[in-house]
């Protein structure tokens, strides 16, 4: 951690570095995690740090969640999805004040139900007078840049676009 | 449900993907058996047995596939009919050119995945004149006037559509003009009765084909 950054060290849970800026909301977000609502109270101290200076980046956002060792496990769970923003991320787990492991995501072969198709006439878009509601499948077509392919309606996302169409 | 009551699913729906889905469900839930299903039609994406019996129509019309030379003409970014023959025309080594307006030319995802495929890069046509003289299989659909914003787009570019009788003459003397079916204005009903006109053949061979695809999934020859 940058010293200038004057943010505490967290004595257990996770740090997600080498976000790219802006996307620490929606790391929070795939992690499930309150961010807007009060109502929805957390044990979690939560630090977003929005487009600070990187040496390797030029700007990146870094992501603190301190808590309990559930957040391990809930990590690892969604760094599936945490790849589709960056698989460059650093997930840190912190223990004992001291970081303990570190890994980078990978995106998955199959992107089951991360992913909204959009293709208005895909069938895992529900139609208007049906309530069926599908999950959405998509394959990887190319990883660097990652591509991916929709298996119904073939329709590609680079990512930009997957990250517009997260279901979070 | 439906696999628990047949041997074969035929679907056609308006969404694409949909035959997909279906196939990932079809297993009759007493014994485990899976249940085949055939793309009748999926939205905007696919129409493989039509596309089946177009590679038919043209063999048997004209003698061969490799080497010739098709234009798909017409609305061929929704037509999903014209999507399932540029795979099938690349993977039989077709030349193959687009004869569309832009607002409704064959989308990306389809040539990039043709060129992925088949190393195929067709080529981008703006009327049927442009390309008549030089083809051997003129393939013919329906340019709908509700996919265009403004009416008058349509009226301007529709007309370079529509193949009639005095188009016909700049045709070779040995090729066939294919239509998926209905049609509406985009063949004229004068052209019917010139012998290049395939497309009522096209329709029937429809039949053996698709009882062929049956007895094939079936396993029952």
């Amino acid at each position: 951690m940058p010293e200038e950054l004057k943010v505490r060290k967290i004595e257990c849970g996770v740090v997600l570095d080498k976000l790219p800026p802006f996307t620490s909301i929606t790391a929070l977000k795939i992690l499930g995690l309150p961010y807007n609502r009060p109502e929805n109270s957390s044990e979690y101290v939560i630090i977003p740090l929005m487009n600070v200076e990187s040496k390797s980046m030029g700007r990146k956002d870094i992501l603190k969640i301190e808590g309990s060792r559930d957040l391990f496990s809930l990590v690892e769970k969604k760094s599936g999805a945490l790849a589709l923003i960056s698989e460059e991320i650093m997930i840190n787990i912190i223990e004992d004040w001291k970081v303990v492991q570190k890994y980078h995501p990978n995106v998955p072969n199959h992107i089951i139900g991360l992913v909204n198709c959009p293709h208005y006439n895909c069938i895992t878009n529900k139609s208007k007078e049906g309530n069926d509601n599908y999950s959405t499948k998509f394959e990887v077509i190319q990883r660097m840049p990652l591509e991916i392919e929709c298996i119904y309606c073939h329709t590609r996302l680079k990512r930009r676009e997957i990250l517009e169409n997260l279901i979070v | 449900m439906y696999a628990g009551y047949s041997d074969l699913i035929v679907i056609r729906h308006s969404k694409d993907g949909a035959a997909r889905l279906a196939s990932e469900y079809s297993i009759k839930p007493n014994t485990g058996e899976i249940v085949p299903v055939i793309n009748g039609g999926d939205g905007q994406n696919q129409h493989p047995t039509q596309t089946m019996l177009d590679l038919y129509t043209i063999e048997k019309e004209l003698g061969k596939l490799k080497g010739l030379h098709i234009a798909l003409v017409g609305d061929l970014k929704y037509g999903r009919t014209t999507h399932s023959l540029l795979f099938g025309a690349a993977m039989f080594g077709m030349e193959i050119s687009l004869v569309a307006p832009q607002q409704i030319q064959m989308p990306e995802k389809h040539l990039v995945k043709v060129k992925e495929l088949y190393d195929v890069n067709p080529k981008f046509h703006n009327s049927i004149e442009d390309i008549i003289s030089d083809v051997d299989v003129l393939y013919m659909t329906r340019i709908q006037k509700e996919r265009f914003p403004d009416i008058n787009e349509y009226r301007k570019v529709a007309n370079a559509f529509v193949l009639n009788s005095k188009l016909m003459e700049l045709a070779k003397e040995k090729m066939i003009v294919m239509h998926p079916l209905p049609r509406t204005n985009e063949i004229k009903p004068e052209v019917d009765k010139d012998k290049r006109a395939a497309y009522f053949k096209q329709a029937e061979n429809g039949v053996p084909i698709r009882r062929a695809l049956m007895y094939k999934v079936l396993e029952v020859v």
